[in-house]
Parts: C-alpha cells; structure tokens; sequence
C-alpha cells in the first residue's frame, strides 16, 4: 500500500519538478534578455532575481518545518514529521543556493565574498541549524524518537526565521534592506518586479515538486524499515 | 556606463542550475531506489 502511494507522490513529484526546471530555464532566459541593466550595479544585480527567490523559499521551507513540527508535538500525525522531513532537505538545497549565491554578488558589490553581519550571520546559522537538523535524523534509529526530538529542532528554527527578516532594521547590517516585502510598495521598477515574482513563483513550483518526491521517498523508506523491524 | 562585472552573473547562474539539477536528479534516483526497495520487501 506504502509503495503504492510512495509511486503516486514520486510520479506527481517528478511531473511537477520538470515543470519547474523547464520554467526556471524560461527565468534565465527572462533575466538575461528581456530585464534592463541595473545601472550602478551592472550585471551582477542579476544575480538577485536567483538569490532573493531561493532564500525567500528556503525561509519557507524552514518555517514549514517548524509549524509541522510543532503541530507534530500536538496531534503526533506521522504524515507532519515526513512533511516536515522533506521540507528541511530541501530547504537546506535551497539554502545551499541562497549562500552560493550571495557571494558571488556580494564581492563585486561590497568588494568582498563575506562579511559577518547580523543579516549574513543568523542566515548561515539557520542553514546550519537544519543541517543538524537532518543529522539528527540520520542519527536516531527509532522512529517516534526521531520525530519528537527533531519536531523540536525544527520549532527551535522557525523562532529565528522572523529575526532573519527583521535583522536588516534591528542591526546595522550592510545587506540591502527589504524591497517587496516591507510595510511600503516595493520600491523596485516594473520590469525587475515581474522578473522577480515569477522567479519566486517558479522557485516556489520546484519547492513543492522536489517536497512531494521526498515525500514519497520517506513514504518508501518508512514501509522498508518497518517490515525489516517487524522481520 | 554600468560596471564590467558579467563573469558573477554566470557563475551564480551556472552553480544554481548545477545546484538545482543536481539535487533534483539525486533526489529521483533515490526514490526510484527506495520504491524499488519497498516493493521487493512488500513480495518477500
């Protein structure tokens, strides 16, 4: 029955993460060749229209994680621990691509690939927050343990998620400050807020393709170590 | 005249497409394997 299910999740999964990459080629293309120049910034500002979509996502991915988690705690549903399991691994792939990312525009921007702000700061914390997370995981062999023990650990990151956003206002941080979500209109021209939403969105469909194939891969994984406990 | 700074741009877009390719084929092999897996032990 799991394997079944397992197949259906890996089968809409990968439906939905082909779409999202074709789209996200449709993204480059839209970027490179159709977005104006950014003055000041040169090409290089480009680079923003990969690295805002994939840490606004990762955020998610993050925070999906510890509302799953703590709902966990509550209603100890195993479907929220695999939701939450697959959450944080691709929450961590995005973040891989929001801190390769941020570098590579931060140094001919800021003249350097790092610096240790409050913004940069708690971002790579978050990231290795839910790396621990997934070795937490990889590390307890029994399964309700391993659910209660990481649900806390994902509950943990969610409370530093809203930090994260706010850091750029509480800190003296040399990262740009918010342009879309804040208070105020987005402060950015039409053209570059079209490119920028419809990467978020294209972000957002491989998020939930690459979670549901996870999904099924914990489904699988959870029916062989059952039988293999039960054996 | 903006900044001659090209060479960034390709790399972030380079190591994202690496990145997300990457993670997405591993993924589904994975789950070919751990379904493949999960259904030898089902018939066993």
């Amino acid at each position: 029955m799991s394997a079944t299910a397992a197949r259906a999740y890996v089968r809409i999964g990968t439906a939905i993460t082909l779409a999202g990459l074709v789209a996200l080629a449709g993204v480059y293309v839209v970027a490179l060749k159709f977005t104006p120049v950014e003055l000041r910034q040169g090409l290089a500002q480009k680079i923003f229209y990969l690295h805002v979509p994939a840490a606004w996502n990762a955020l998610l991915a993050f925070s999906v994680v510890g509302i799953c988690g703590g709902l966990f705690l509550w209603l100890n549903d195993r479907r929220l621990d695999r939701l939450a399991e697959s959450s944080a691994e691709v929450g961590v792939a995005l973040g891989v691509v929001m801190l390769t990312t941020g570098p590579i525009w931060a140094k001919p921007i800021w003249g350097t690939w790092w610096t240790w702000d409050a913004r940069l700061t708690l971002t790579l914390f978050l990231f290795f927050l839910f790396v621990g997370y997934l070795a937490l995981r990889a590390a307890l062999h029994d399964p309700s343990e391993r659910a209660r023990f990481s649900a806390v650990v994902g509950v943990l990151g969610l409370l530093l998620v809203p930090f994260i956003h706010l850091s750029v206002y509480l800190f003296r941080t040399l990262h740009p400050q918010p342009i879309v979500l804040k208070p105020s209109a987005p402060s950015l021209p039409p053209e570059m807020l079209r490119t920028l939403l419809v990467s978020a969105l294209v972000f957002l469909v491989l998020y939930i393709g690459l979670v549901t194939i996870r999904y099924g891969v914990a489904l699988a994984e959870e029916e062989t170590e059952g039988r293999l406990d039960a054996a | 005249m903006p900044p001659d700074n090209g060479g960034y741009m390709v790399a972030a877009y380079v190591a994202t497409a690496v990145i997300l390719l990457g993670y997405a084929v591993m993924l589904m092999r994975r789950a070919r394997r751990a379904i493949e897996r999960a259904s030898r032990e089902m018939s066993a």
